[in-house]
């Protein structure tokens, strides 16, 4: 009896390519290669992004961690020399097929950056600039998608008053929620940050923490952060690479606790190097 | 499982030896206290026993220090994985030696009480059980010290020994009594000893499962190769 508890209680070990806790796939990363020019950044990464939960990325600078990202929505189109190999699968079709159109990809794939990067326009500009890009709709109903996608955001309360003020005069914490106000106005299925709260103080980092929980639920989320702590408190999932190789991925609980590799080890109890 | 190196942060190291040093020194206090218990049990040594419950005071305020920096490591170190377990493991550890240092003090309590009691026959027995608990408690803690998990199954296997004692013990005492109600009183304070005795080995055995757990990130009923119980 009590074995059986303890079996069911237990979490199972995951398996270095797919987390435990996935039930259906949102991204299908196989055997991905990313190259600068000549430089290979990354090697032949292959893992399944679960659906509806928190991805966090975590290792070393240069492991390759941003690079990921800007292969999901093909960022790296806008540079010369930068190419993908391998497949990228999103709704079962391969992002990185040039035939995927890129405004397609944009509007499925939202992405946030390390710097709030608000256009220095009004607030109400900023959110219902893709909103207008992507569909035709009547003014009103612009107006109450700008509301929703400012609440999700957790903004609405701070700047209701103020939509047609520039938002260059919001604090970093409020340019980085608008952002992602931005991003979520066009009902994405994917948030992708990036560092998005390297740059903040601890209270608005809070704030976006608690925005990625509740957001969670609704978008598929994958998070680069060097601040181990926020990977851990924020996602289910984390993947630990290093030297452009996925090194292992599974359960956040698992991975902080009781990490596989020694590589994995070494990094998050800070013996790298 | 050995760590590869040491932390980038050196402090964060010192802090960890520190912990463990800690450990090791209330491990040390609680075998010396159970050995000196009985050695006064056997002497009729009732000063000494005295000393040992005197000394008991210093497990208690070693355990304090050892919470007080367990907490402190875990808020300004953030330890992850085999470090937080390690820190996890320290803290529930110190309090477990401090209850086998009140098993000592128990013992010693008991010495003013059979003063006068003439030869009892067990007591070679509880002084061979009273080995083998403190070799455990050594062993274990070596153990913790050490990262090594399977020292810590080693020390668990030695627990059905104490055990068997334990059960012979009692049976030999119960005949005591049997025989000759004035043996009843003594007999039954010898009996509480042999018990106390019993859950040292048991507690050596609980921090044998922590220190698994904390040397190898499984538990030990799950380890493989091992039957269910």
């Amino acid at each position: 009896m009590m074995n059986d508890t303890a079996t069911a209680l237990r979490i199972m070990p995951a398996e270095f390519s797919t987390p435990p806790t996935s039930t259906s796939i949102a991204i299908d990363i196989r055997d991905l290669d990313f190259y600068y020019g000549k430089a290979l950044a990354l090697k032949d990464v292959t893992m399944a992004v679960p659906a509806n939960s928190v991805t966090a990325i975590i290792g070393p600078s240069g492991c390759g961690k941003s690079t990921l990202l800007r292969a999901i929505n093909r960022i790296y189109e806008l540079y010369p020399d930068q190419y993908a190999a391998g497949s990228i699968e999103i709704d079962g079709r391969n992002v990185l097929d040039r035939r995927y159109a890129l405004s397609e990809l944009r509007r499925l794939v939202g992405m946030v950056f390390q710097k709030p990067t608000p256009f220095p326009s009004s607030i109400r500009a900023n959110v219902a600039f893709a909103l207008s890009y992507y569909e035709r709709l009547p003014k009103s109903e612009v107006n109450d998608r700008i509301e929703d996608a400012l609440r999700q955001a957790a903004l609405w309360d701070e700047v209701k008053d103020k939509l047609n003020q520039s938002a260059l005069g919001l604090s970093g914490g409020q340019q980085q929620r608008l952002c992602i106000a931005r991003t979520i106005a066009v009902r994405p299925e994917i948030l992708l940050l990036d560092e998005a709260t390297s740059a903040l103080d601890p209270i608005s980092t809070a704030k976006i923490e608690e925005l990625i929980h509740e957001l969670r639920e609704r978008f598929t989320i994958v998070i680069v952060t060097h601040n181990m702590q926020q990977a851990a408190r924020v996602s289910q999932s984390t993947a630990f690479f290093h030297l452009g190789e996925l090194i292992e991925f599974g359960n956040t609980s698992e991975i902080f606790t009781n990490p596989r590799e020694q590589r994995t080890r070494d990094y998050i109890t800070g013996r790298f190097g | 499982m050995q760590q590869a190196s040491g932390h980038t942060l050196k402090a964060f190291d010192e802090d960890i030896e520190r912990l463990r040093a800690l450990i090791s020194q209330m491990g040390g206090l609680a075998e010396h206290a159970i050995e000196e218990a009985m050695r006064c049990l056997m002497q009729r040594d009732i000063e000494g026993a005295a000393r040992v419950v005197e000394e008991d005071k210093k497990l208690d305020v070693l355990e304090i220090e050892t919470e007080r920096r367990a907490v402190q490591l875990i808020a300004l170190r953030a330890p992850m994985a085999g470090d937080l377990r390690d820190v996890v493991a320290a803290l529930k550890i110190s309090g477990v030696v401090e209850r086998i240092g009140d098993y000592a003090k128990n013992i010693a309590r008991r010495v003013p009480l059979l003063e006068n009691v003439g030869k009892i026959e067990p007591l070679s027995l509880l002084s061979e059980m009273a080995r083998i608990s403190t070799e455990m408690v050594h062993n274990v803690l070596d153990a913790f010290v050490e990262r090594d998990a399977q020292a810590a199954v080693r020390v668990c296997e030695r627990d059905a020994a104490v055990d068997d004692f334990y059960d012979s013990v009692f049976r030999t005492l119960l005949t005591h009594m049997m025989e000759n109600p004035q043996n009843i009183g003594p007999s039954a304070h010898l009996l509480f000893v042999a018990k106390n005795l019993e859950r040292v080995g048991d507690h050596a055995t609980n921090i044998a499962e922590m220190v698994y757990y904390a040397a190898s990130g499984e538990h030990m009923a799950d380890r493989p190769g091992k039957s269910p119980r």
